[in-house]
């Protein structure tokens, strides 16, 4: 994950015992004045943008600041905290800077249940065409158990997967095999599943199992068939609110 | 921190490389030589050698090819060729490659200390020295000849995730290097150095800093805008006339989640243009106002010298990562084209300065939004070509769906805040109209094809194609006329030059670098 490996060799590794530790510290002591996950409010300073903060090791800049004497809730002097309390604190507040990194267990996406289940029905089943090739007592049959809401959308808005989103595919993809017909200059139409396809050359492997390539030429025909066709098209037209309700409608087959 | 020195020294061997570079070649079109980045300081990437051309592309032969001996990403850099010798980079290395015959010279390892190691520009000359960026935000002169260090200068703050990739830019007597990093929330600047002893000259940051900055109306809080990214990930181009860098910025800061961020976030996701000598700012446009989609607009700035009525006009393209083609003058940064050079789903045409105007429908979401370009975008970093021949501007672009989620829901939201996930995507070539915009051809890719380009008097555009092939187009009608099968996938931007009377082309792919020259008479 890009961002939780970014940074110098030498960062500060979180010890989960010692964050918690500094967390009861933080909410005794900052909390009101920098907020619950130390991005600040109006009365102190965002802790996760700190620069004392992103330059500390384990108290090395923030010990010497709250040594000075910091505003404290309880009114204890920030300069009496120990050795071990300013390094647990440390460990918390390195914690909340790496919950804005993607990769962070707060990384997460929310809930997707916001559509008309109603209404995703009646889009499957009218304007969305999805009906033509998929049945709810079929191939849906029990769909909404396999597969969470997030990963439902993900699959009928891209059934094969793949794309350059940097979260990566969100469910397990269909199988997509996109085959083609070649009909060379002289001989017979071949059909086959892809396996190279450029402006030179193509090569399919037909049913059979053999493989066959053509150099390309006018005189050589290439038909493809991409059984994801429709879903393709799809993307051109169907609205937020659609992807939404479908969603909604899917996560009802269980 | 210590760097390591292997030298391979060809006994016997006379280079061309020795002497260093004659720094007027910086400014002059390259023939002899590819001394910069872009070829020149224009961004256009075009030669205006012809010993290759439509008609004896098929005679094009392989010269040699030189696989890297270390380093574990791939070469994005685009090599320059000073006297016979090629220099390149990936994260932490610097090699010198004999441009005749593939032979390695030096090579030069920095030892890093961290650092996002996802790919290097590629180095800057002048005179007798190179210059290069190290993932652990240094910024490195080492000698032409031999690979030593020369000195050394931190130019960013690794606790903030920033780090260094860009190929430094050489403008008189100053080194531009650009700034990377998107994962904390940290301003975007450019800094300038002195290329005898590295010393900061100036830094300019791409946005507010403080009250009365360019742009301050454009941000709720001094707070947001000073941690409000704009990244400068991209080599600049100059005009040498106006005095004028271009600098290409990055998306804002938080990426995604953008509740803290209201505004169009300036000057994040623009062109800007700076004063050369003092990095001052002069004008700015926006590409991506208020950006959700981590889409910079770091793709490069080419100038176009256009001739309306019998005046000539400065004009300076862009392709934007979120789809859409500007075209402005340069000397003011007012738009005189904005289209789309893909189809996309996200704007509601553009404001009065020729801006686009983002739909807020098409916001990342909770529940998700389906938007067009996905996060890669319609274009990125790989350099498009313009050639002055026909007149196209010439961009590998990915016409590309996925769906953004908001992930982050606090007021004040940090870092990313969300994603996209999976998606669909259709790659073509797309050849542009820069008098209006209009798409004069488009050369469809059966799968991917997202490289750099290089074009050529000789009516050509060299590309990277789908299944690892090099490919040249005829650079009028889009035809593919030519190509070379490597080992993987095209991974920088191509180059060509002239040496001993014959034309090469260099390219890169993974690990290895490619040359192939028209021996054919």
């Amino acid at each position: 994950v890009i961002g939780l490996g970014a940074g110098p060799c030498d960062k500060q590794e979180v010890n989960a015992a010692a964050a918690d530790r500094g967390r009861n510290l933080y909410a005794t002591e900052c909390v009101n004045c920098h907020g619950a996950l130390a991005r600040g409010t109006d009365l102190g300073a965002n802790l996760v943008r700190s620069l004392v903060v992103l330059h500390d090791r384990v108290g090395s800049e923030l010990g010497p600041f709250l040594k000075k004497g910091h505003k404290t809730q309880s009114g204890k002097s920030s300069a009496s905290f120990t050795e071990a309390q300013i390094a647990d604190l440390s460990h918390f507040l390195k914690q909340r800077v790496n919950d804005a990194l993607r990769g962070s267990p707060l990384f997460q996406p929310n809930n997707v249940l916001v559509g008309d289940a109603k209404a995703g029905e009646a889009y499957f089943r009218g304007e969305g065409k999805c009906a033509g090739c998929h049945s709810p007592t079929g191939d849906l049959a029990g769909i909404a158990g396999r597969m969470s809401p997030i990963q439902l959308q993900q699959r009928f808005v891209f059934p094969s997967g793949g794309g350059r989103g940097r979260g990566g595919p969100a469910a397990a993809t269909a199988r997509r095999t996109v085959t083609a017909t070649v009909t060379p200059a002289s001989g017979t139409a071949v059909t086959g599943a892809i396996v190279m396809l450029d402006d030179f050359f193509v090569t399919i492997r037909d049913s059979s199992g053999e493989l066959h390539t053509w150099k390309r030429t006018p005189a050589v025909k290439v038909v493809k068939n991409d059984p994801f066709q429709a879903h393709i098209e799809l993307l051109d037209k169907i609205s937020d609110k659609n992807m939404h309700d479908v969603t909604a409608y899917l996560e009802t087959l269980k | 921190v210590k760097s390591k020195l292997s030298f391979v020294f060809l006994a016997g061997c006379l280079l061309y490389g020795q002497p260093g570079l004659n720094n007027a070649k910086l400014g002059q079109p390259p023939t002899d030589s590819w001394p910069i980045y872009h070829g020149d300081y224009s961004g256009r990437r075009f030669s205006t050698l012809t010993r290759i051309n439509a008609n004896n592309i098929t005679s094009l032969s392989l010269a040699w090819a030189y696989r890297m001996t270390a380093g574990g990403s791939g070469i994005k850099a685009t090599p320059l060729m000073i006297n016979g010798v090629l220099y390149f980079t990936v994260p932490d290395h610097v090699w010198a490659v004999d441009a005749l015959t593939g032979r390695e010279i030096w090579h030069h390892q920095w030892t890093n200390t961290g650092g996002i190691h996802i790919g290097n520009r590629g180095v800057g000359a002048y005179g007798n020295w190179l210059y290069y960026e190290t993932p652990d935000c240094h910024l490195v002169s080492l000698n032409m000849k031999d690979g030593s260090e020369r000195w050394r200068k931190k130019i960013c703050d690794l606790d903030q995730f920033y780090f260094g990739s860009v190929a430094p830019i050489i403008i008189k007597n100053h080194v531009i290097a650009g700034m990377s990093g998107d994962d904390l929330d940290t301003p975007g600047y450019l800094e300038s150095h002195d290329p005898e002893t590295g010393e900061l000259q100036w830094r300019t940051y791409t946005v507010p800093m403080k009250k009365g900055d360019p742009g301050s109306d454009t941000w709720p809080s001094i707070e947001a805008a000073s941690h409000g990214g704009g990244m400068t990930w991209q080599p600049v181009t100059y005009d040498p006339e106006l005095n004028l860098i271009y600098v290409t910025t990055g998306n804002p800061q938080p990426v995604i989640a953008y509740k803290n961020r209201p505004g169009s976030n300036a000057y994040t996701g623009a062109i800007v243009a700076l004063n050369a000598d003092t990095g001052k700012f002069v004008w700015g446009f926006q590409s991506s106002p208020h950006d959700t989609h981590d889409w910079d607009s770091t793709e490069t700035a080419v100038l176009i010298d256009d001739v309306v009525n019998g005046h000539p006009r400065k004009l300076i393209a862009q392709a934007a990562r979120n789809g859409h083609f500007f075209v402005l003058d340069r000397a003011n940064g007012k738009a005189v084209v904005s289209s789309e050079f893909v189809k996309t789903n996200w704007s509601k045409g553009y404001d009065a300065k020729g801006q686009p105007i983002p739909d807020p429908e098409k916001m990342p979401q909770v529940a998700g939004a389906l938007v067009t370009p996905n996060q890669g975008g319609a274009a990125n970093w790989p350099p498009p070509t313009f050639n002055p021949a026909t007149g196209l501007f010439y961009v590998n672009a990915s016409r590309a769906f996925s769906i953004y989620y908001l992930y982050d829901l606090d007021e004040n939201p940090q870092g990313w805040g969300g994603t996209d996930q999976g998606g669909y995507s259709e790659s073509m070539l797309q050849a542009i109209d820069y008098k209006n915009g209009k798409i004069r051809w488009s050369h469809k890719w059966e799968g991917g094809g997202r490289s750099g380009l290089l074009s050529t008097a000789g009516n050509l555009v060299f590309c990277g194609g789908p299944n690892s092939a090099f490919v040249a187009l005829n650079a009028t009608t889009g035809e593919a006329l030519w190509h070379a099968r490597l080992t993987g996938p095209v991974s920088n931007g191509p180059i060509t030059y002239e040496l001993d009377g014959t034309q090469y082309v260099i390219v890169a792919s993974g690990d290895t670098l490619w040359a192939f020259a028209m021996y054919a008479k």
